[in-house]
């Protein structure tokens, strides 16, 4: 992980020099979330996906609603009423893909499923 | 088996009993189609609703039709009819223009003009090669030979290029210099680029130019084994006055030409002249050629005129007021505007077929997703009789026309506070491409959409459709929601649409005793507006359903009323900004953007407007001190206790989504009455960015007074009124616990009152307590 009081010296030229600093302030917002992240606060995401949450909730999701596009998800809707998690692809005109097989019955748990896959996300970061 | 898919548009989006529409179908997999003509009453499935319900109805359009794929031709280029040839050049001849790319790096070849054919290598042309390196090349029917500059092109720079051949010494000669400036680029004069090249070669053999190939501008002629011809090789950015002329010229020559200096006239062959005809009220899709010949050259798909030229000085902010700094023409190659598909079927509506909301539903296969389609037009009655009409949004239904956020908007999530929901439909359309984007989407090259079209399958103008943004039913598939409460209703309805209304005026209304709106009608033209505030004041009585109404200004084209035009500026909730200088429509002339900074803001009609929006709750109204004013308390009469609206569709309520409010310093008129606000609102409701002077922290739903939804009501000359809902989701709440609910019942009561003849109830009251608070 970058050092955050120290960014590193050796740094690779990029065609957009933002993307630095955007690296740089994604890692601090990860490392609030981590602190935060606790099962209390899943168990309140579980509870209540949508609408008000308290502030490390509200926090945490900022954070994973900001990822880039290729980091997101989604749910795909089967002809069943079932949901699948997908992946978007951030490729302009490339389709989203499967996450996995896994089968989301009602969409409060496809939701729920997205967030602990964001959660894995971040912790293997 | 290939995977089944139909798609489908008709000509016409709004048709009169008697009236012919026909109907165009794409299918893939399958060459018969089931086709049945229905009646849709509701499209949202939402368990707290009836469910999908269409009727089918008897038509002997109803049946099987054949069915075949058809081909889109996607992006713009002007042809040019040549019928005397005189651009098959067998003498010395040069090309000149000016370009602006904006992918120059695009991977494939990019035509600025010529008359070149890729099917068999003949012909000649100048544009950019897939490395992005201004080229010029010919054919001769079996190779390809070319002169390439050695200097890049660079993104959004202005250029002058040109070339130069003369078959004598089969020599070419090929000029780039850029013209940038202090404001006509992207970066300024400061950077120091190379942007010069000049460069010249003998070619290995003469171009062949042979009979039949058409001079394109911004793209060239292909052939597909399947498809037959069609333009490809189209080209990316801005042009500006291309020029053919006789004789190589020399490199003073074209330093004359890169300062603007029109040739002489003896020396053109053609000269499109970009500026030509832009007017004080816009300009059409023809680009006139000043040369001697006449060779004017047609639009395809709405290329985007009125754009700033390489000459811009950034004084000037309209084309009408510098027309000669607006020669910029923009081109996209993912555009689309009308699909031109062969006719497949026609039907001549009854003329005793009820005015209403109807499709021809087309199933192949499993009949379901992308095999179902569902080709939506309005009838409108040939003589009006009722005293209700619905006014659909027809402008709004295209300016979300195949939105595609949920996959390329990097911002749809955090708006929405929630995952997307996506299907089938969703992915086939994001991933093809063939039929166009919506105004909330941008180009490949990133610059915003500003045309869209009803010559085309727009697939969320079904019923069943969900926004998968905010996976709940948006547009037409909401404003469904108005068309069941109206049925369950019983009331004598009629249907007109944004369309009719812009173009017959207040004609259009005056049969009418009370107009009801869509949900979310946003996209409104200058004769929308002002057909509807005459009608108020001759005694109209408008019920706007809406949240985020009358917002942006937007423009038709007499010749092409199936294509809105809007540019998105200044200010305002937008999915894009145009650049500096380009805010006029094309089409009117008029500046475009938000209604409120033309000095008609919403309110000033509709009592409220826009102020706020959120995506993942919604709240009910409750009623206001203004409600049991004896002049009003008819509103609310048989709603027991505080609350209205607090079941429906949309998240849960009918304050959600988008919602707008009453105030005073942008127009409310003065004696409007509050019946009920929202409030409570979740934090994932943010105020409009068009009230904002400086940004600070908190302006969200649970800090901020005025993130609500309020429902007003006010009286006009000759008993006319207007009541407001102000929330888009106030519509997807009627059909809650069968339509028997507060916002159904309050409703009901307005509409009661304002199909009547006469005084409006609570009218009797002195002057002063009627117009004065």
């Amino acid at each position: 992980m970058t050092q955050l009081d120290e960014p590193s010296k050796d740094v690779p030229l990029v065609a957009d020099s933002e993307k630095h600093f955007y690296e740089y302030f994604n890692a601090k917002q990860r490392e609030y979330v981590k602190q935060v992240l606790n099962d209390d606060l899943i168990e309140e995401y579980r509870r209540k996906p949508l609408g008000h949450h308290s502030e490390p909730l509200e926090r945490t999701l900022a954070y994973f609603r900001r990822l880039p596009i290729s980091e997101q998800y989604a749910l795909k809707q089967s002809k069943d009423g079932t949901y699948r998690m997908i992946s978007m692809s951030g490729q302009r005109g490339v389709p989203p893909t499967y996450v996995s097989d896994e089968v989301f019955q009602t969409l409060h748990d496809g939701y729920f499923g997205i967030f602990m896959r964001q959660i894995k996300d971040m912790t293997e970061k | 088996m290939a995977e089944q898919k139909i798609f489908g548009y008709g000509n016409n989006i709004s048709v009169k009993q008697g009236d012919e529409i026909t109907f165009h179908v794409n299918c893939d997999g399958a060459s018969t189609a089931e086709a049945q003509l229905v009646q849709l009453i509701h499209g949202d499935a939402h368990e707290a609703g009836p469910g999908h319900v269409e009727r089918e109805i008897d038509n002997p359009v109803n049946g099987t039709w054949e069915v075949k794929k058809q081909f889109t031709q996607l992006g713009n280029f002007y042809s040019v009819e040549d019928p005397s040839s005189c651009l098959a050049m067998e003498k010395a001849f040069s090309m000149t223009c000016f370009i602006w790319p904006t992918m120059p790096k695009k991977g494939t070849r990019q035509t600025i003009m010529g008359r070149w054919d890729t099917r068999n290598n003949t012909g000649y042309a100048l544009g950019i090669s897939p490395q992005g390196y201004l080229e010029f090349w010919v054919g001769d029917g079996e190779e390809v030979d070319y002169i390439t500059a050695e200097m890049p092109l660079l993104n959004k720079v202005w250029y002058a290029v040109g070339v130069a051949y003369d078959p004598s010494t089969n020599t070419a000669t090929l000029h780039q210099t850029g013209v940038l400036n202090r404001y006509n680029s992207l970066v300024g004069p400061v950077v120091p680029y190379e942007l010069d090249s000049h460069i010249q070669t003998r070619l290995r053999f003469h171009p062949d130019n042979k009979p039949g190939v058409p001079f394109m501008i911004g793209g060239a002629r292909d052939s597909h084994v399947l498809r037959g011809d069609f333009i490809n090789d189209l080209f990316a950015g801005k042009l500006d006055r291309p020029a053919v002329l006789s004789g190589a010229m020399s490199h003073a020559e074209f330093t004359e030409c890169a300062k603007g200096t029109r040739p002489a006239q003896a020396d053109l062959i053609a000269y499109w002249d970009t500026t030509e005809g832009l007017s004080e009220n816009g300009v059409g899709q023809t680009l006139i050629d000043t040369g001697p010949n006449g060779l004017d050259a047609e639009g395809h798909n709405h290329p985007v005129r009125c754009m700033t030229g390489w000459n811009w000085t950034g004084k000037a902010d309209c084309f009408r007021l510098a027309p000669e700094q607006y020669g910029g023409i923009e081109f996209h190659p993912d555009t689309v505007t009308d699909c031109k598909w062969e006719v497949t079927n026609r039907m001549t509506v009854p003329a005793d077929l009820p005015s209403g909301v109807y499709a021809i539903r087309l199933r192949v296969g499993p009949g379901e997703g992308i095999s179902e389609e569902y080709i939506v037009f309005f009838v409108r009655p040939r003589t009006p009789r009722a005293k209700l009409a619905f006014l659909v949004p027809t402008a709004s239904y295209l300016a979300y026309g195949n939105e595609s956020l949920s996959f390329d908007a990097h911002i749809i999530q955090p708006m929405t506070g929630q995952p997307p929901v996506v299907t089938d439909l969703d992915i086939e359309t994001y991933e093809h491409r063939e039929f166009g984007l919506s105004t909330y989407d941008t180009y490949e090259d990133g610059a915003g959409v500003c045309y869209s079209s009803y010559l085309r399958p727009v697939i969320n103008m079904r019923p069943k459709y969900r926004m998968s943004s905010m996976n709940i039913t948006w547009q037409f598939p909401a404003d469904l929601s108005i068309v069941a409460w109206i049925d369950k209703m019983g009331y004598d309805c009629e249907f007109i649409t944004d369309e009719d209304v812009h173009r017959e005026g207040i004609d259009c209304l005056r049969p009418y005793k009370c107009v009801i709106t869509g949900t979310h009608p946003e996209y409104v033209s200058e004769r929308m507006l002002d057909a509807q505030e005459d009608w108020v004041q001759e005694g109209g009585r408008l019920i706007y359903m809406g949240g985020n109404g009358y917002y942006w200004c937007v423009g038709f084209s007499e010749d092409h009323p199936e294509c809105m035009e809007v540019r998105k500026l200044d200010s305002g909730m937008r999915a894009w900004a145009a650049r500096p200088g380009e805010h006029y429509l094309q089409t009117t002339g008029e500046k475009s953007g938000l209604w409120k900074n033309r000095g008609r803001a919403p309110q000033k009609l509709l009592g409220v407007g826009f102020i706020a929006e959120g995506f993942e709750t919604a709240m009910p109204f409750r009623k206001m001190p203004d409600s049991y004013h004896r002049t009003v308390s008819w509103i609310t009469e048989g709603i027991e206790g505080e609350l209205i609206g607090d079941c429906g569709l949309a998240y849960g309520g009918a304050a959600g989504v988008e919602l707008d409010k009453y105030d005073l310093t942008l127009g409310t008129p003065p004696h409007t009455k509050i019946i009920a606000s929202s409030g409570g609102h979740s934090d994932n409701y943010v105020l409009v960015t068009e009230e904002l002077l400086y940004a600070y922290a908190g302006l969200v739903g649970s800090l901020d007074y005025r993130i609500r939804a309020d429902v007003t009501y006010y009286t006009s000359w000759n008993h006319g009124a207007v009541f407001s809902t102000g929330s888009i989701g106030y519509g997807q709440a009627l059909p809650a616990n069968d339509f028997d609910n507060s916002a159904s019942k309050m409703l009901k009561n307005v509409v009661d009152a304002f199909i009547k003849e006469g005084a409006l109830p609570g009218s009797q009251w002195t002057l002063e307590e009627k117009q004065w608070r």
